[in-house]
């Protein structure tokens, strides 16, 4: 017996056993200039204490000239790598000026310039522009007064943003939060995805239907400068109100188009407001060399599910009541659905703690953000986790073939609380885990879309 | 990975009993810990005198005989035993079926207990078959419409084993695509 392959030793043990009995059994519990570009070229951090990390450029890659040799080891080297990403994403738009220095220690970010997806993938079909703009006309109410203070001047595609998105991954459900407010979600684009998408015609479904084999491109190599490889950002935002218990100085704020789609079930007509929006949750997604699988970074607000760090007296999480007994955990409010009514708070719990290697690491990181000003809003965020592949596949160009194509990733499991709400857990293939998901994603051509579904959305041009 | 002496004498075993390399079953940087699980679970469940008779015979083995002979007096000195068989055989069924039986030989209408869902979909059943349960697929998505390859890769992946087959040029192509665990840039 030992001395065949393993095919057969295979035969044998199904022959030697009713294979039915598996079921059967118990289970035992061409753009534009990028402002990734200018970063990079510019290549120059701006002032920041001698021994801080914090840099405005966006690394790469994971950094491990440390030689890592084991699991958790690589797994600080992706963590900090997160914290990297994390501070020079948020870094000001304003290059001069560094990642919350300002008098309220809140600024403008550079990921905030990166194009929206619901901008890249047009009625129509048609050819998105990196300054293409396709607003809701309910949110279209130029002359408002808003609108014409300076202060949005200077981040006018912040200010302008369109929050269309309340719902979560699968269906699953919208977040509220304990006011009774539905959790709006964004996703943004770095030109580096988007213009791997506007030159290969990937925004319509024509020119998806005739591409082979979508792959998303990496950082190129250093030195040479202009790429820091494709990103693709998931944000969550609740609407702040000061005057009913939030503490706006711990957290990064715009000031945004809030919309509201039409719906038939149930009835809702579309609406928009202006409000101002809290960051509560910061997915990132970057596709590196050392992980063709993409790194998948998580970020949340740490008065969350509990309230965090240097909390006045009496300020409450945003997604659990600490008073209701009774309530069910982690579990989406009942429907009908509709974004315009207030509802039944979400009561959160996050199933899977952070780990203390990364409560340490973002003690350290923190700390970074409040040596800058104490004011610093960036303090009050904290990595959830790191995922990534701990077997990358070989090859540059991903293959249904590969063996095991997602990579074996680590952790298994990752969930943000605002963001997958309600598959958090352990259970494979059910519970929240970046890399297993987004290896289901394809292309409408029906292909792998290489870890993105955002080319789900693209539209037919046959209907212009 | 973990220096127990148990840890690498059962993955040791179990390579030559599976005729799966070493490093697909407890790779270096391994964020499933199978093998791990598995050993905690004969620790647990097996009769202790015979496992760890088991596992002491094997060390032996790896330390007396060249690679090549290994398998032979693997089957000679520990499946053809009464009492060390047994483990043997269930530590064959542990990695390709997921199931710990207590009757042997096993009655899956009597017996039969999935370690854990992470056990279920890594059985290598399921890759020795080129499948996947039910539900779970780690192919990328779209698979399905395009051929399977000829990835019989055992007799190059496990070149300690004699086999009486001979690796076609696509087997060969295939063993030396597999990723590595530390094929990474910078580790």
């Amino acid at each position: 017996m030992l001395n065949c392959p393993r095919r057969f030793v295979s035969f044998l043990v199904l022959s030697s056993i009713a294979f039915a009995g598996l079921w059967a059994c118990k289970t035992a519990p061409s753009g534009p200039a990028s402002t990734d570009q200018a970063k990079s070229l510019g290549a120059t951090a701006s002032p920041t204490p001698s021994s801080s990390p914090l840099s405005s450029v966006i690394p790469g890659d994971a950094d491990f000239s440390d030689n890592p040799q084991t699991i958790q080891q690589i797994q600080h080297d992706f963590d900090v790598f997160s914290w990297q990403s994390f501070v020079a994403l948020n870094w000001p738009v304003n290059q001069s000026q560094t990642i919350g220095s300002s008098a309220d220690g809140d600024n403008p970010t550079v990921w905030e310039t990166y194009i929206e997806a619901y901008q890249v993938f047009l009625p129509n079909g048609q050819a998105p522009s990196w300054d293409s703009r396709n607003i809701p006309p309910a949110c279209t109410p130029t002359g408002s007064p808003a609108a014409k203070l300076p202060v949005f001047q200077m981040t006018m595609k912040v200010s302008d943003q369109v929050l269309d998105f309340s719902q979560q991954a699968f269906g699953t459900g919208p977040l509220i939060d304990q006011r009774g407010e539905y959790v709006r979600y964004a996703i943004n684009l770095n030109l580096d995805a988007f213009n791997y998408i506007l030159n290969n015609k990937l925004y319509s479904k024509e020119g998806q239907a005739n591409f082979a084999n979508v792959a998303f491109p990496i950082a190129s190599p250093s030195p040479s400068p202009g790429t820091s490889g494709s990103m693709v950002l998931k944000t969550a935002w609740r609407i702040l109100d000061a005057t009913k218990g939030d503490d706006l100085s711990r957290y990064h704020k715009i000031d945004a188009y809030v919309y509201n789609a039409p719906s038939k079930n149930p009835p809702v007509q579309p609406s928009c407001e202006r409000k101002t929006l809290g960051l509560v949750g910061f997915h990132v997604a970057h596709k590196t060399a050392s992980a063709p699988q993409w790194v998948w970074s998580t970020f949340e607000q740490v008065d969350n599910v509990q309230v965090g760090q240097n909390a006045p007296a009496g300020l409450k999480p945003s997604f659990f009541n600490p008073d209701c007994t009774n309530c069910p955990i982690n579990k989406p409010p009942p429907k009908p659905w509709n974004p315009t009514v207030k509802t039944t708070p979400s009561q959160v719990t996050r199933v899977a703690p952070l780990d203390d290697a990364t409560k340490q690491l973002n003690a350290q990181w923190q700390g970074f953000l409040s040596n800058v000003n104490t004011k610093s809003v960036w303090q009050y965020y904290e990595l959830v986790s790191t995922q990534w592949p701990t077997q990358p596949a070989p090859k540059s160009t991903p293959s249904p073939y590969d063996p095991h194509p997602t990579g074996a990733p680590a952790p298994q499991f990752l969930a943000n609380t605002t963001i997958e709400t309600y598959i958090q857990g352990k259970v494979p293939n059910t519970s929240s885990s970046c890399i297993m998901c987004h290896n289901n994603a394809g292309t409408t051509a029906g292909k792998f879309s290489d870890f993105s579904y955002l080319l789900q959305r693209a539209q037919s041009e046959k209907s212009k | 990975m973990s220096t127990d002496p148990n840890f690498t004498n059962f993955v040791g075993l179990s390579s030559i009993l599976t005729v799966y390399p070493q490093d697909q079953l407890a790779p270096a940087i391994d964020s499933t810990g199978l093998a791990q699980e598995y050993l905690n679970w004969m620790t647990k469940h097996a009769d202790p005198q015979a496992f760890q008779q088991t596992l002491t015979t094997y060390a032996n083995i790896a330390a007396n005989f060249p690679l090549p002979q290994q398998p032979g007096q693997v089957q000679q000195q520990i499946l053809a035993d009464a009492t060390m068989g047994p483990i043997g055989r269930r530590i064959i069924r542990l990695w390709y079926l997921s199931t710990w039986y207590t009757s042997e030989p096993p009655d899956p209408n009597l017996d039969g207990q999935v370690v854990s869902m992470n056990a279920y979909t890594m059985g290598l059943a399921w890759d020795a078959a080129q499948a996947h349960p039910m539900g779970y697929s780690e192919l990328h998505f779209g698979y399905w419409a395009v051929a399977p390859p000829n990835n019989d890769v055992s007799p190059n992946q496990f070149p300690n084993v004699n086999t009486t087959s001979t690796p076609s040029p696509e087997a060969v192509t295939a063993a030396a695509e597999r990723p590595t665990a530390l094929q990474r840039g910078g580790i």
